[in-house]
Formats: structure tokens, C-alpha cells, sequence
């Protein structure tokens, strides 16, 4: 479909003192998949609130499906469909009537609607599971549910807010193949994630996004690259954490950790030599060195937040 | 029903318009019904009402009637009354519910009409209260309670118990909107009923409470809705007594429903 991609430009919104987007800028062509990847409190959920027309943004432009969200609301709402963090279904009806509901609700006929809901359960493998109350399901037989309302009818856009947080690894799996199959279909994605792995396994692009800001942008493989595949670890006495981040500073780029441990990015190996070079020089003697491969938190830390000492404070939502 | 008209048409809106507001009012009123048709409201709705109304005439029946008072005449427009605070507080309920599991978002980023949701609110709201009625007046017939009025004064009782329950609604909806959750909204709105209802003339007249708190129980939107509904029971409904009631309403909706469009454009 020509013109159903998603274009951000500029993009801001506050509540109140705090800065939730800060001129973001990105876009989607049409048919493919965006990673948008952040932490907790990144401003993931707001950017899809000001996408799917729930919230007004306070400055910038959006355009989803050819429609600005501000000026032209109905039509970004007829072009769209959006799972959410939590699946937005009635736990007391089954899974039939609630996608019986949903097609009522988009006036499609008692009959339409019930021929559309047997469909969906069909081709979301619900089908056995129709008859059961949600409240029965499992958390991805929910998840693959809250897809399939969205699908009552035919939409060129999905937005997918955390589609798989707090979900076991099968269903995981579950949703991740039902993901594939609508891109395959010519759906485009806006996916937000804080698994670097699921951002790597689905998107065609990754947007990075920390503290309301585009802090990286590429393919998945161009992100792990400018990472590097391996980090050096050091460890000094703790007193001395501030003097010795100061120093690796001064020649390093993505320098985090805490409490005397300080982890680099260490492509080469000799950033190792470089590592001890720095520390020796400012008369800090490092306990201990290694070099490993890093966790995926460390890799998606130093996307999100590039010469920043990791806190308690930012590991919190906010 | 043909296969034409049950399609929408092509690039049709499903978002303005009142044939779009009904018709999804309708369809989510359904759904708020079919989710209350269950055994713990058949007990809410059905059963409560009868254990008031016979537990209060068996408590204080007697001594009322030393003091040439009837009281199921007296008792059940306060039954009626207080019913009205469970469908509202119910209604409350539901809606902080709707907003937790996001399906309030849902009507909100689908091309639903914006009053839809609240439309199908109200509609249920109204099944409920004229459930309530029916069955509490049935309960207060048995009991001895008459509508001694004209047929237009019983339309009258019904009208204002409607609107009552309905003002009520706008303002549980408004703390169902602000509650962190179901339980939260739950907690927030029992206290304000039971101070109301206490302090009220529901159970004993405006004499039988102190001196100093006699003129706030009479002047109590509770009381004066509870009045009103007593005098249109009556053989002789004054309107004298209904206007206090209908103030009260008109300028308990003006708060409630300006508190909940704000609770409601703040919503996610």
C-alpha cells in the first residue's frame, strides 16, 4: 500500500516539568518493521500515544498512514491497530465475543462480525480456545487475542507497545511468528522493545531511544557492531570509581558501570592495553581485568546512554 | 437484516454522527449488561433489596408504628435511594476497570464515537436502576408500601430515581477515572455513601438525629431526594417537595459531569 508507512519529525511532549519526547525524528516505509527500543521511562509508550491519536503532542509533526495525527485523527484511527503493554480485552467475555464485540463496535454487522471473529481465531490458532472466558487464556493466547482485535478489520499500520514483556519464552515465540506473518502480508511495524534480542529478531530498522531522544539509529547488525561483540571489565576499589571513569573518559567513548566496576567496549583487543595505559597514568590500581562478551543490558546501555555512569535512579521507571 | 446493510460502506465513518453513537452505545451497553449478569449481582440486585426491606421493617417496624408512623411507606423510597448508590458506585467501579485493562483506551484509538463509552454507561446504568425499582417496589408491596398518587407521580418516582442514580454515575465515573484501579475506586467511594446515607432521612426522620445535626440531615441532597421520592409515593405529592431535589440534581450533575469530561480527557 502506497503512503502507509509512519513519519515522525520533531516530535515533542512534556508533562508538566518533565520532558517525555524531545524533537524525535524517525520514519517507517511502508511493509517494514521499526524497532523502537528504550528503557523503561524512555518515552516509548508516549511516542505510540501520540501516534494512535491518545495523546496531543506539543510540538512536531507525525504522519501515520499519509494522515497527521492533530489534524486528521479519524483517519489515522481507521488506519491503525495497537496492542498494548497489557492486552485491552474483557476478561469476563470469551474470546469470540470480545472479537464479535470489536467488529460491532466498527459497525460491521452481527452476522460480519461473527464471521470475522470464527476468521481471526482461525488464523491466530485460537479457534479450540474461542468458547473459554479470556481470564482462561494463557499470556500469549491473550497477546495473539489483542492482535487479532486489532484486526477486526483490515489495517495498513500496527503499532506493537512491548508486545512481549512478562511473557514466558514459548508464547514469546507465539507472538514473534504471528509478528513475521503480518509483515509478510504488507503490515508496517512500529514495535517498541527493551530486548535487544527481539528488536535484532523482528525489525528491519532499530531507533534507539533514551531519556526522550533519538540516540541511535541503524539495522540491528550495524547497532551490535558500533558496539563492539566484546567489553573490557575493570574492577578498582570503589572510593576510586569517579577518578577512574574521569580518566578512561578522557580517550574512551561509552564508558558505564558502578561501585568500581567499569565497563568498555573493547572491539580490539588492545583496548585493553589502552584501558590499563589510562588508569596507570592517573595512579589507579585496577583489582582486576577482563575481557568478555557483553551482557545485553551493557550493549543496550551504551546505545541508550552513551557516557553516562549508570545510577539506581535510571534503572527505576519513570 | 441483508448482506448490503450489514456492510459499512466503503470509507463510511464509524466515528461521527448519531446513528454511529447509538449503535455503539448499544452494542458496549450489551456488553456492560452481559458482564453484570452474573450470580453475585442476581444476589446485589435481587436478594439485597428484600433483606432491607424486611430486615428494617422487622427492626424498627414496630416502633414506628407506636409513633403512628407507617414504615414501609416510609422506608422503601430510602431503599430505593440507596440502591441508586450501588448501581452508581458499581458504574464507578466498572469504569476504573475499563480504564486498568485498557478498554477504555481501546474506544478511544478506535474509530468509535468519542461518547460512545460513556453512552453505553449511562444505558446499562439505567437498565440497573429500573431493575432496582421493580424489584424493591415489588419487595416494598409485599411488605405494605403503595404508590397512593397518581399514575403521572409514579412516573414522576421513577423519572427522579433515574436521575438521581445517573448524577451520582457522572461523579463515580470521575473517581473511576482518577483511581489508580477497580480497588482503589472501590475504597475511595464507599465512605462518601455511608456518611451520606447515615446522615441522612433514609432510616429515621430529621428529628430523631441531635439538635445541632437536624438542619444539615434535612438540607442533605440525600434527604431531599429521599423526600421527594416519599412525597411522590404519597396520596398527595407536593411539588413543594420535589424541588429541593431537583436543585440538588441539577447542581450535583453540573459538578459531577464537568469533573468527569476532565477526569475523561485526561484518561489512558
Amino acid at each position: 500500500m502506497p503512503g502507509a508507512g509512519i513519519e515522525v519529525e520533531g516530535l515533542r511532549k512534556r508533562y508538566g516539568e518533565k520532558t517525555a519526547l524531545e524533537d524525535v525524528t524517525f520514519s517507517v516505509a511502508p511493509g517494514t518493521l521499526l524497532g523502537l527500543l528504550g528503557h523503561n521511562g524512555a518515552g516509548k509508550t508516549t511516542a505510540i500515544d501520540c501516534l494512535t491519536t491518545l495523546l496531543r503532542p506539543d510540538g512536531g509533526h507525525a504522519r501515520v498512514a499519509g494522515h497527521d495525527v492533530v489534524a486528521e485523527p479519524e483517519e489515522v484511527r481507521r488506519s491503525i491497530a495497537l496492542t498494548g503493554q497489557f492486552a485491552a480485552l474483557d476478561e469476563v467475555l470469551t474470546g469470540r465475543e470480545n472479537l464479535v464485540l470489536f467488529g460491532r463496535l466498527l459497525r460491521l454487522g452481527s452476522r460480519n462480525a461473527a464471521r470475522r471473529a470464527d476468521e481471526l481465531l482461525e488464523r491466530f490458532r485460537l479457534s479450540d480456545a474461542g468458547g473459554r472466558p479470556v481470564r482462561e487464556y494463557s499470556g500469549g493466547m491473550r497477546r495473539r487475542l489483542d492482535l487479532a482485535a486489532g484486526l477486526v478489520v483490515d489495517r495498513p499500520v500496527l503499532f506493537l507497545d512491548e508486545p512481549t514483556t512478562g511473557l514466558d519464552p514459548r508464547s514469546r515465540e507465539e507472538v514473534w511468528s504471528v509478528v513475521e506473518e503480518l509483515r509478510q502480508g504488507g503490515t508496517t511495524t512500529l514495535l517498541t522493545t527493551q530486548y535487544l534480542e527481539e528488536a535484532d529478531r523482528l525489525a528491519d530498522r532499530v531507533v534507539v531511544l533514551g531519556s526522550g531522544r533519538v540516540t541511535a539509529e541503524g539495522t540491528p547488525g550495524e547497532l551490535k557492531d558500533r558496539v563492539g561483540g566484546r567489553v573490557c571489565e575493570v574492577k578498582v576499589a570503589p572510593e576510586r570509581h569517579e577518578e577512574a571513569a574521569a580518566a578512561l573518559r578522557r580517550s574512551l567513548e561509552e564508558v558505564s558501570g558502578q561501585n568500581g566496576t567499569l565497563v568498555v567496549p573493547a572491539p580490539r583487543t588492545s583496548v585493553v592495553t589502552q584501558v590499563l595505559g589510562l588508569l596507570e597514568r592517573e595512579g589507579v590500581d585496577p583489582e582486576n581485568v577482563t575481557l568478555r562478551k557483553p551482557s545485553l543490558n551493557e550493549v543496550f546501555f551504551a546505545l541508550t546512554d552513551p557516557g553516562a555512569v549508570p545510577g539506581p535512579a535510571e534503572e527505576s521507571r519513570t | 437484516m441483508t448482506t448490503t446493510k450489514e456492510r459499512p460502506r466503503a470509507g463510511a465513518s464509524t466515528e461521527h454522527g448519531a446513528g454511529n453513537l447509538a449503535a455503539q452505545g448499544l452494542v458496549l451497553a450489551a456488553r456492560n449488561l452481559r458482564r453484570g449478569a452474573n450470580a453475585q449481582s442476581v444476589v446485589v440486585y435481587a436478594v439485597f433489596p428484600l433483606v432491607f426491606v424486611f430486615g428494617f421493617l422487622m427492626l424498627f417496624g414496630r416502633v414506628f408504628e407506636e409513633r403512628g408512623l407507617d414504615y414501609a411507606q416510609f422506608l422503601t423510597p430510602a431503599i430505593v435511594v440507596q440502591w441508586m448508590f450501588t448501581v452508581a458506585n458499581t458504574s464507578g467501579v466498572a469504569t476504573a476497570s475499563d480504564r486498568e485493562s485498557g478498554m477504555l483506551s481501546r474506544c478511544r484509538w478506535m474509530p468509535v464515537n468519542r461518547g460512545a463509552f460513556v453512552a453505553g454507561r449511562l444505558v446499562s446504568d439505567v437498565v440497573w436502576v429500573l431493575v432496582a425499582v421493580v424489584v424493591i417496589g415489588a419487595a416494598g408491596h409485599l411488605a405494605g408500601f403503595r404508590f397512593q398518587g397518581p399514575v403521572l407521580a409514579v412516573a414522576g418516582f421513577v423519572a427522579l430515581a433515574v436521575a438521581f442514580a445517573l448524577t451520582l454515575t457522572a461523579a463515580t465515573t470521575a473517581v473511576g477515572l482518577v483511581s489508580a484501579g477497580p480497588e482503589a475506586a472501590s475504597a475511595t467511594l464507599n465512605l462518601p455513601y455511608l456518611v451520606l446515607i447515615l446522615l441522612s432521612t433514609a432510616f429515621v426522620p430529621a428529628s430523631a438525629f441531635p439538635d445541632w445535626l437536624e438542619p444539615a440531615v434535612r438540607a442533605s441532597p440525600v434527604s431531599s431526594v429521599i423526600d421527594a421520592l416519599r412525597s411522590l409515593a404519597s396520596a398527595s405529592p407536593s411539588a413543594g417537595e420535589v424541588w429541593p431535589a431537583l436543585a440538588w440534581i441539577a447542581g450535583l450533575l453540573a459538578v459531577g459531569v464537568w469533573a468527569a469530561t476532565k477526569a475523561f480527557g485526561r484518561a489512558r
